[in-house]
């Protein structure tokens, strides 16, 4: 599932993807503000084919968050 | 267009201002056949139900009131809202999301000003009547993107009707922005030189005094860009950012810096919100002038351009 979300935060923010890590903080190790979490969001679920709503956005915060929830959804 | 879709003269929004645009200012905007917002910015559940009254009292057209998201009361100011019927709401700092039901029962229009394509999407898909797309060239807080770019792209994005904000002042801006796919405009820094605009005379005269260049992004590293006229306070917090100073000291420097401005008239260390088209507004005129002003140019300049147009076929 890394992987996954690995690529898609590459391919939809541009984020390098050695900084992609379970532990990674998405505003402080990887730069994301609210509104490319925004972006984030979109993609994701396009990709995984979910819906993510503002609540469960706003409240992720690492890598591992995103995993989860998509986790969670499939 | 904008005015059928609000039931009003003109396809013209006025930008909510906080502290600027009151109560009794947006009725004047709505009775020149604009759409009036009043900007509830910071205040308390009490004040936004007297500035609504007050205004209900000043003028039989609709009207609209904004509110800032990231305020504590936003909440109480919603149920407000409801309970007085208001027929816009336009949003900023935040996601109106939570609230688009309840706003959208109680017959309001829901107009989210959103900086991004992303954003866009995500408001129309959660009930938005209609979006303000707003670029980086306006006053106060802003995005990064600029209206020339951004609005086409959300315009290609969604399918409720687009507002465009952000640069425009005069009959040309009104028709780029149609012509880049809105249906009407938002204006704010022209509306600052009406006579009836409540800001110090100060603020006024440094608006028109203001030329092209004269205003400047601030904030950016607090992730809260705002843009201000370049002065005494727009340096010293550049030069604080530029050090990477302590949120802390940034926060000293603007604390209470947007009422020196506009009560005040402190045009050195206030924070004086202003867009970039400032540069053309030069003379102070009532706002029965500002808004049939920009729709008589739209009319003139809409001949011009549609001559040049043909030159090329």
């Amino acid at each position: 599932m890394l992987e996954e979300i690995k690529k898609v935060l590459v391919d939809a923010l541009n984020v390098d993807a050695e900084d992609v890590t379970e532990k990674a903080n998405l505003k402080d190790d990887l730069g994301i503000d609210s509104l490319s979490a925004v972006e984030l969001a979109l993609e994701l679920e396009t990709e995984f084919d979910v819906k993510i709503d503002d609540e469960e956005l706003a409240k992720l915060e690492t890598v591992q968050d995103i995993i989860d929830i998509i986790n969670s959804k499939k | 267009m904008l005015d059928k879709f609000l039931g009003i003269k003109y396809p013209i929004i006025q930008g909510a201002m906080a502290n600027i645009t009151t109560a009794q200012f947006a009725a004047t905007v709505s009775n020149c056949g604009g759409l009036g917002v009043i900007g509830t910015g910071a205040m308390k559940v009490d004040e936004a139900r007297q500035a609504i009254q007050e205004c209900k009292k000043l003028t039989e057209k609709p009207f609209g009131v904004n509110v800032m998201l990231m305020n504590p009361y936003a909440k109480e100011i919603m149920d407000v809202i409801v309970e007085e019927k208001v027929a816009v709401v336009t949003t900023g700092a935040g996601n109106p999301g939570p609230y688009m039901e309840m706003l959208k029962a109680s017959g309001a229009k829901v107009i989210p000003v959103v900086p991004s394509v992303a954003l866009a999407i995500r408001m129309e898909r959660a009930g938005a009547d209609a979006l303000i797309v707003e670029g980086g060239e306006a006053g106060g807080h802003v995005g990064e993107q600029t209206t020339m770019a951004l609005v086409p792209q959300v315009c290609d994005a969604v399918t409720i009707p687009v507002i465009a904000a952000g640069g425009i002042a005069d009959g040309r801006g009104f028709n780029a922005a149609i012509s880049l796919g809105a249906i009407g405009v938002q204006v704010g820094t022209c509306l600052l030189v009406a006579n009836e605009c409540p800001i110090h005379e100060n603020y006024k005269a440094a608006v028109i005094k203001a030329r092209d260049t004269d205003s400047v992004v601030t904030g950016r590293s607090m992730n809260s860009p705002v843009r201000i006229l370049k002065n005494k306070l727009a340096r010293e917090y550049i030069r604080l950012e530029q050090e990477a100073k302590d949120r802390e000291d940034l926060e000293r420097l603007t604390l209470g810096a947007f009422r020196r401005a506009v009560k005040d008239g402190d045009m050195q260390m206030g924070s004086v919100m202003i867009g970039q088209i400032a540069g053309m507004c030069k003379q102070e005129k009532s706002t029965q002038e500002i808004l049939d002003g920009i729709m008589e140019d739209s009319k003139k300049q809409f001949e011009i351009l549609k001559n040049k147009l043909e030159e090329l076929s």
